[in-house]
């Protein structure tokens, strides 16, 4: 396993088209940014906005890997765990991209208003970060091939997700901003990061079966 | 290794590409699939290979497993020495132990020269080449190659051949399909059918197409009338094989090659008349001689 997340690492990298889900990242947060934003809220933003990103970022693992090679290297190390180390390293370049967002908040935002101190409110943040992060990776694995193969099919589907992650009340990504905006302020989203982590791993793995019996 | 009743389709609502494959596969065995365009061969050896999963069935004991699909492509961001280096790490290898095999496997194919350009750079038969390393590179028991041929030049063909060899020799299995019925055609080998509709059976080697040497052509026999004299001149022109005697005059056998110098030399003769010219049949002269 350790191999193919290498690979992929390799395959991202140097493929350069982390670039444009970072980017995208990178002008939200400077679009939202204004500097006299309270810290709860430019956190909620930052945390929001990594959904569609590390969607995005986890459609670029997911499809740039030409399907002979993906052959070659799933009869090397298991179909199953190839697919999964796209996963996980798209995953894991979310989570370094949402917790830089986060630190980018914290250094340019104005200290929060009310009781929860900018200590409190900062891990509140993280953690909806990761929630969010989570999530943006559960919307990528279920919008993308090989579960939803046309491009065009998989931008509507990933697009609607994303809506539904931030609108939806059922949603844990919401439940996780919700709860770090400091006027709700009470401690940790741990529950709702659970719960992110639970849908992602049931979206992974649909999406793994998937690799393994649709090519 | 073994399939036991293996099915497999792509989805749901696609027709079955492979039914029912009850295929054990012993040590040491070289198995040559057959079946016409789209009957499943490919899809016999992914799922041999592992590369993808049944939909039915299970495949059980596969061993450490080289893979060569069929049309590699290059578009990838590495070059061919870090794709099989990556390709080492998945086997398990270390990373310096990884570096080495692919480097002995690049000078192998004749194509170290190249281990530092990106594979979409390089030419159909290297990209190839590269593609059968990244198979070898695990040191595979089980070798999948699917038209691995496709584009080799002959080094790459006498290496693959070889190492096809090597593997069967050492108790490996070899699973291959080949467009070209000669393809390792002098070594012995199961032969299973996918045919279409995709049930696997067992199959009887298929027919080797003739030769493309042309048939042995036996000589060319003239027969001249009122040429005079026994005929001895005419027994040294080059390409007479006899000269004989026979009712209306002589019978000249000549040699093909050379038949028609010597009709040529006949016809310029103002005595000679040419009453026939008879092709005799070929095969191997009388006395053994090739």
């Amino acid at each position: 396993m350790t191999g193919l997340v290498g690979y992929q690492a390799a395959l991202l990298l140097r493929s350069q088209r982390w670039l444009i889900p970072v980017l995208f990242y990178a002008a939200v947060l400077a679009a939202g940014s204004n500097g006299h934003e309270p810290l709860g809220d430019s956190l909620a933003w930052s945390a929001a906005m990594a959904i569609p990103a590390v969607a995005w970022l986890t459609r670029t693992c997911l499809t740039n890997e030409p399907a002979s090679a993906r052959a070659a290297l799933a009869a090397a190390g298991g179909a199953r765990a190839a697919q999964l180390s796209a996963l996980v390293v798209a995953l894991l370049g979310g989570v370094i991209m949402a917790v830089a967002g986060s630190a980018f908040e914290v250094l340019v935002s104005a200290a929060p208003k009310g009781a929860p101190g900018r200590g409190a409110v900062t891990a509140a943040g993280c953690v909806a970060a990761l929630a969010c992060a989570v999530v943006g990776s559960a919307v990528g694995a279920i919008g993308n091939p090989p579960l939803v193969r046309r491009s065009g099919a998989a931008a509507l589907l990933t697009v609607t997700l994303v809506v539904l992650a931030l609108a939806s009340t059922a949603s844990p990504a919401l439940a996780a901003i919700h709860r770090a905006a400091p006027a709700r302020g009470s401690g940790l989203p741990v529950l709702p990061l659970l719960a992110a982590v639970v849908v992602a791993g049931a979206a992974w793995y649909a999406s793994v079966v998937a690799a393994a019996h649709r090519s | 290794m073994e399939l036991r009743g293996v099915s497999k389709r792509y989805g749901l609502r696609r027709p079955w590409v492979v039914r029912h494959a009850d295929v054990a596969l012993a040590p040491g065995s070289l198995v040559r699939v057959l079946g016409v365009n789209g009957s499943g061969k490919s899809t016999l050896l992914r799922l041999v290979a592992g590369a993808t999963e049944p939909s039915r069935g299970v495949v059980r004991d596969r061993p450490r497993t080289g893979f060569v699909p069929e049309r590699f492509s290059p578009a990838l961001p590495l070059s061919a020495e870090a794709f099989l280096v990556h390709v080492g790490r998945i086997h398990g290898r270390g990373g310096r132990d990884s570096r080495q095999q692919a480097a002995a496997w690049l000078e192998r194919f004749g194509i170290g020269p190249y281990r530092a350009w990106p594979l979409r750079a390089l030419s159909k038969g290297t990209v190839q080449k590269v593609a059968i390393a990244a198979a070898l590179v695990g040191d595979p028991e089980l070798l999948v190659l699917d038209e691995a041929w496709t584009g080799l030049d002959a080094v790459g063909r006498a290496v693959l051949d070889g190492e096809v060899a090597g593997r069967v020799a050492a108790g490996g299995v070899v699973v291959f399909v080949d467009h070209d019925p000669r393809r390792l055609a002098d070594r012995p080998a199961r032969h299973l059918r996918v045919e279409p509709g995709g049930v696997v059976a067992e199959a009887e080697a298929p027919p080797l197409p003739a030769s493309e040497d042309p048939a042995p052509v036996g000589p060319v026999a003239v027969e001249v009338a009122g040429f005079g004299g026994d005929g001895a001149a005419l027994a040294r022109l080059t390409g007479v094989l006899s000269v004989s005697a026979t009712e209306g005059g002589l019978e000249v056998r000549v040699d093909p090659g050379c038949s028609d110098d010597v009709l040529r030399h006949l016809l310029a003769g103002k005595r000679a008349h040419i009453v026939a010219v008879r092709q005799l049949p070929g095969g191997p002269p009388a006395g053994g001689a090739a």
